[in-house]
């Protein structure tokens, strides 16, 4: 489940107090595990989910992920 | 280590049991003779049935004895009941390569059947179809949890 959508989590947790992995999926609830893939770049994740996690920055979506062609 | 993976790595032990069990059956009552009468397939249809609930009781009595056993190991409680959508997805998958090498390995047991093999081989296969299909799934799911693939 590979991914053509970058982001910037791993930056954006280390800015908010760095954040742990365990705090960011008890936040946006879901696993530790997809949010080590999502970082990791091996999971393309829903939309509903990138809106949740953006949130959780207080960032807007483009700040968060961007799309390569 | 996430809900969904440890149930995938129970899920793999228990099948691996419960098919170990079921192919020591089948040879042990082969080998007696069980099978050689007028009744075989009656008695392999019921050997198959009794097996079926001896495997649900063994799968729940190996299912909790593993999660206590990776909880003294790993020193881990039970993780919370959190199945997020990447574990629906997983799921799917493993579902999709279940059904696939079900439907092949079955229709490989028909076909054995039209090349004049004998009935007993061919329920057999059919049987082991389901076998193939639920272990390859649980591995499939475990590699794509862990990142593997």
């Amino acid at each position: 489940m590979p991914t053509q959508v970058t982001n910037t989590i791993r930056r954006l947790r280390f800015d908010a107090d760095e954040m742990t992995q365990a705090d960011l999926a008890a936040r946006v609830g879901v696993t530790r595990q997809t949010i080590i893939a999502i970082e990791a770049g091996k999971y393309s994740l829903s939309l509903e989910l990138a809106f949740r996690i953006a949130r959780a920055f207080g960032r807007p979506l483009e700040d968060v992920f961007t799309y390569h062609d | 280590m996430s809900f969904e993976e440890r149930n995938s790595l129970i899920g793999i032990v228990t099948d691996l049991l419960v098919i170990t069990l079921f192919v020591w059956q089948i040879t042990a009552q082969n080998a007696a003779g069980a099978f050689d009468g007028p009744d075989a397939y009656a008695a392999w249809a019921r050997l198959v049935l009794t097996m079926i609930v001896v495997s649900i009781a063994a799968s729940i009595a190996v299912t909790i004895l593993i999660n206590i056993a990776l909880g003294l190991i790993t020193g881990q409680k039970l993780p919370p009941h959190l199945v997020d959508e990447r574990d629906r997805q997983i799921r799917l998958r493993g579902a999709q390569v279940t059904l696939l090498l079900t439907s092949g390995v079955f229709l490989g047991g028909v076909g054995l059947l039209a090349a004049n093999f004998s009935v007993f081989a061919a329920l057999n296969v059919m049987l082991s179809a389901f076998a193939v299909g639920t272990v390859t799934g649980s591995f499939t799911k475990l590699a794509l949890q862990r990142g593997w693939v």
